[in-house]
C-alpha cells in the first residue's frame, strides 16, 4: 500500500469526511488544482496524486506496454483507491483524466460516487459524423512540438546529436521545470491520449457525472460536450462562460460554483 | 577622459520607440484572452501584414499552426499561470500567406495589483538558419552513425578477428568474431581483459610491443599464443597499423587478429623434421666412412667382401631415404606422377614379399590369397611395389613381438574391386592418432622404447599420396596392444588389358 502512495506521489489534504480525488490532465501534475484545493479543503478530504511518469511519481514505475493504453492510468486510480480504502468518492478529472476516470468507474463503480469531467472527449480526432475537433496532421505537428520543446529547444537535438537519445541530461536545470516530465514518457502520453476512441465506453457509465464544457475550448469543441452529454447515460452538461480548456486555472470560482450545485 | 561623456548625448543615443520597432526579433503584447492589443514592425514585416490587420483583429493563436494551439491551450497557458513566465518554446509561426518558420518565443506575464493576468509579452525569434544547422547536424550525426554500422556490419562478416583502438592505445571497438572466439561481449574491452587472454609468456613481448608502436606510430605486428572458449592455447598474428587524420596525425588504430597457429605449428615440424632427416641420413654416411677406413686396411678377401655387402646395403637404405625426400619434394610440388596400367597385383605382390624377405626374418608373411590365380589391376607397377613394401615393412617394424603378418586379398565381384589388407599383431594406434598417421613427418611416437622405430615420418604420406593417384585411398583399423590393419582397393582390369 505505502508503494503506491509513493508511487502515485499522494497528498492527502483536508478536514471533511468525504472524498473528493483530483486526477490531472495530461503533460501537468497534481498542482493544477491549487485554486480548488484552497477552496474544498475545509468540507472535504482531498487525495491528490501524479500518474506513474508525471509529476514526482517514481518514474522507475513507467512501463510502456502498460501506459500505453488509457487502461493503463486508470489502474492507477484504482491502486490509489483500493490503497487508500475509499469507496464512493467524487472524482474530478480534467482533460484526458475525465476518460481515464470513467474507464476506473466502469471496472470498479462502488469506489465511485460522482465523476466531473472538465473539458472531456471520448475523441479528439474528427471521424464520419463525429466532430473532434482535430485532423491527424495536426496532432502529428502536436507530436512534433512536443518532441521538440519538452525539455527546451536547445536539449532536444543535443541527446540526437550526442548520440545517447535515452538520456538526456535531466540533471540541467529545465527551460520550465513546472510539469516536467521524462521527454520519452510525455511524447508516449501525448500520443496515448490524443489518438485514443473512448466513444464506445461512454454507455456502460452506471455513476452520475458532470461535464464541465467551456464555452470556447480548442482541445474539446462544444460539439464534443454535446456528444458527451447524448452518449453518456446519467451526464449533466454545463457549458460554462469560461473560455479556453483549464477553467479550474483560469476561472476557478466558476468552476468551484459548478462543482458545488452539481454535489 | 572617464566620466566626462555628455549625458544628453548618452541619452539622445537610444531611442526606445526604434529599439522596439526594428529590434532583430518580434515583439507582440496580447490580452489574456489572446487578443493582439501591439506588434512591432519585425514581426509585421516578418509575417506580412500590416498594423491595422492585427491590433484587436488577431488572435495570437493565429499565428500558430494547429498543433501549436493543442500545445498553447494545453501547456502554455498553465505554465504562464504557475510560472508568471515561458521561455524558449519552439512553434511554428504562420505567415499571412499560410507558410510559416520556426521560432522561439518567450512569454511573460504582466500581473495587476492582486496579481491576475493582465497581458501577456511575448518576445519571437527567428530560428530558420538554427533549424537548418541542427538538420544538417543531425544529418551528419546520422550519416556518421550508418557509415560507423557498415563499416561493423563489413567487420563482423569477416571470419578474422578485426578490432580497433584509440590513438592512445585504448580498445574501442571488436567484432563479432572476437566475442565468439573468447566468449566474450563486444563492451569487455578492458586492457586487463584482453591480456589475460594472451599466453604468459608472450604478454611482455606483445605489451611492450604495443606500447613501442604506439608512441612511435609505426605499425604493430606481434606472434602471440591466445586463449580460445575452450581452453586452448592457438597462434595468432597481431596486427595494427595507425590511421592518420588529413594532418598525419594519428587518430585510430585499426587492428586484426590472424589465426596462424596451423602455419606455426607447421613450421614447428617442418623444424623439427630437417633435425630428424639430418639425423637419419648422417647415420648410414657414418657407417660408410667407416666401412671404407676398414677397408683399406683389410687384406683378406672375403672379409672384404663381407664389408662391401654391408656398405651397399647401407648404400640401398641411404638411397631409399634420398628417394623418401624426392618423392615428398615431388608431391609438394604436385609433380609426383603414376603411369596407370593393367598390371597383374598378384606378380606385385609376391615380388613385394620376396624383397621383404631379402631384409626382414623375425616375422613370416601369411599369405591369404591363391597365388595360382592371377589378379589384375589399373596401377603403375613400381609405385604399387613401393606401396606394399612400405606397407608390409611398417607391420614388421610396429609389431616387434609378433610372428607374423597377413597379407590378404578380397574380390569384391559386382564393384569388381579387389581389397588389399596388412594385418599386424604389434603395438596398434590409438583412436585420437588414426587421423594423424597420414600426416606429412607424423612418427608415432614410442617414448616407451625411446624411438625404437626410427625414420622419417614419410613413408605412409608418400603411399597416401600415391594411391590417391590411383584414386583410392588408404584406410586403417587399430586396436592398441592388439594389432593395425592398413587396406585399400583398387580396380581390377581383364588380362592384359592397357
Amino acid at each position: 500500500m505505502k508503494n503506491i502512495l509513493e508511487r502515485n506521489n499522494v497528498n492527502i489534504i483536508g478536514k471533511g469526511e468525504k472524498v473528493m480525488l483530483f486526477a490531472h490532465g495530461f503533460g501537468c501534475d497534481q498542482h493544477v488544482w491549487t485554486y480548488l484545493v484552497d477552496e474544498f479543503s475545509s468540507d472535504y478530504k482531498l487525495v491528490l496524486f501524479d500518474y506513474v511518469g508525471a509529476g514526482k511519481s517514481e518514474i522507475s514505475a513507467y512501463d510502456s506496454k502498460k501506459y500505453g493504453k488509457l487502461e493503463g492510468y486508470a489502474q492507477d486510480i484504482l491502486d490509489v483507491c483500493e490503497a487508500l480504502g475509499l469507496k464512493d468518492v467524487i472524482f474530478i478529472g480534467h482533460s484526458v483524466s475525465s476518460m481515464i476516470g470513467l474507464l476506473a468507474a466502469n471496472k470498479e463503480p462502488s469506489y465511485f460516487e460522482k465523476l466531473i469531467f472538465i473539458g472531456p472527449s471520448p475523441r479528439y480526432v474528427n471521424d464520419e459524423g463525429y466532430v473532434g475537433g482535430f485532423e491527424r496532421e495536426n496532432l502529428e505537428q502536436l507530436f512534433e512540438m512536443m518532441d521538440s520543446n519538452y525539455l527546451g529547444w536547445s536539449r532536444t537535438l543535443a541527446p540526437a546529436i550526442m548520440g545517447n537519445p535515452e538520456k538526456p541530461e535531466l540533471g540541467e536545470a529545465l527551460t520550465n521545470n513546472f510539469c516536467a516530465t521524462d521527454p520519452k514518457i510525455a511524447s508516449e502520453f501525448a500520443r496515448v491520449t490524443f489518438l485514443s476512441d473512448n466513444r464506445s465506453d461512454l454507455s456502460k457509465l452506471q455513476v452520475p457525472s458532470l461535464t464541465l464544457q467551456c464555452s470556447n475550448d480548442i482541445i474539446a469543441p462544444l460539439e464534443v460536450g454535446y456528444y458527451m452529454k447524448q452518449n453518456t447515460p446519467g451526464n449533466s452538461l454545463v457549458i460554462m462562460e469560461a473560455t479556453g480548456h483549464c477553467p479550474h486555472m483560469s476561472a476557478p470560482e466558476e468552476t468551484i460554483q459548478a462543482i458545488k450545485s452539481f454535489i | 577622459m572617464k566620466g566626462q561623456v555628455n549625458k544628453e548625448l548618452l541619452e539622445s543615443l537610444i531611442d526606445v520607440e526604434e529599439l522596439y520597432q526594428d529590434a532583430p526579433c518580434g515583439y507582440v503584447s496580447f490580452l489574456p484572452d489572446g487578443t493582439i492589443i501591439k506588434i512591432n514592425r519585425t514581426l509585421l514585416h516578418w509575417l506580412g501584414y500590416s498594423e491595422e490587420e492585427v491590433v484587436h483583429e488577431k488572435n495570437f493563436i493565429d499565428f500558430i499552426t494547429k498543433g501549436g494551439v493543442i500545445y498553447y491551450e494545453m501547456f502554455y497557458l498553465s505554465l504562464l499561470k504557475m510560472q508568471g513566465q515561458v521561455s524558449e518554446i519552439n512553434f511554428e509561426i504562420v505567415r499571412k500567406d499560410g507558410s510559416s518558420f520556426p521560432a522561439l518565443v518567450n512569454s511573460r506575464v504582466l500581473k495587476g495589483r492582486s496579481g491576475e493576468q493582465k497581458a501577456i509579452n511575448a518576445t519571437i525569434f527567428d530560428i530558420t538558419d538554427r533549424k537548418k544547422y541542427e538538420r544538417e547536424l543531425l544529418l551528419a550525426t546520422r550519416l556518421a552513425e550508418a557509415e560507423k554500422k557498415r563499416f561493423e556490419f563489413l567487420a563482423d562478416l569477416i571470419p578474422e578477428i578485426i578490432w580497433t583502438a584509440t590513438a592512445e592505445g585504448d580498445f574501442d571497438y571488436v567484432n563479432q568474431r572476437f566475442c565468439d572466439y573468447f566468449n566474450a561481449s563486444n563492451t569487455d574491452l578492458e586492457g586487463e581483459f584482453l591480456i589475460s587472454k594472451v599466453h604468459q609468456d608472450d604478454r611482455v613481448k606483445c605489451l611492450r610491443t604495443w606500447v613501442l608502436c604506439i608512441k612511435r606510430g609505426c605499425d604493430f605486428q606481434v606472434q602471440v599464443r591466445l586463449q580460445s572458449l575452450s581452453g586452448d592455447f592457438q597462434w595468432h598474428m597481431l596486427r595494427a597499423v595507425p590511421y592518420k587524420d588529413s594532418e598525419g596525425v594519428i587518430t585510430k588504430w585499426f587492428g586484426s587478429c590472424t589465426d596462424i597457429d596451423e602455419h606455426v605449428i607447421a613450421l614447428q615440424r617442418k623444424d623439427e623434421f630437417i633435425n630428424i632427416a639430418s639425423h637419419e641420413l648422417k647415420t648410414p654416411i657414418t657407417s660408410l666412412k667407416a666401412y671404407n677406413q676398414l677397408l683399406k686396411r683389410i687384406d683378406d678377401k672375403d672379409k672384404a667382401r663381407d664389408f662391401l655387402d654391408r656398405s651397399a646395403a647401407t648404400l640401398s637404405n641411404l638411397h631409399f631415404l634420398v628417394s623418401s625426400l624426392l618423392d615428398v619434394a615431388q608431391i609438394n610440388s604436385g609433380q609426383l606422377t603414376v603411369n596407370l596400367g593393367s598390371i597383374s597385383l598378384t606378380k606385385v605382390l609376391r615380388h613385394s614379399i620376396d624383397l621383404i624377405k631379402l631384409n626382414y626374418s623375425s616375422h613370416s608373411i601369411v599369405e591369404e590369397f591363391d597365388s595360382e590365380e592371377e589378379i589384375f589391376v589399373r596401377a603403375d607397377n613400381q609405385r604399387l611395389t613401393q606401396v606394399m613394401i612400405n606397407l608390409l615393412s611398417n607391420a614388421i617394424k610396429y609389431s616387434p613381438q609378433a610372428e607374423k603378418i597377413i597379407l590378404r586379398l578380397t574380390r569384391n565381384e559386382p564393384s569388381a574391386l579387389v581389397k588389399i589388407e596388412v594385418v599386424d599383431f604389434g603395438l596398434g594406434i590409438p583412436d585420437e592418432k588414426l587421423d594423424s598417421v597420414f600426416e606429412k613427418y607424423y612418427r608415432v611416437s614410442d617414448t616407451k622404447n625411446n624411438n625404437r622405430v626410427a625414420g622419417l615420418g614419410l613413408g605412409l604420406y608418400i603411399i597416401q599420396s600415391i594411391v590417391k593417384l590411383h584414386g583410392s585411398r588408404i584406410n586403417v583399423k587399430s586396436e592398441v596392444n592388439k594389432g593395425s590393419t592398413f587396406y585399400f582397393t583398387l580396380p581390377v582390369t581383364e588380362r592384359g588389358l592397357n
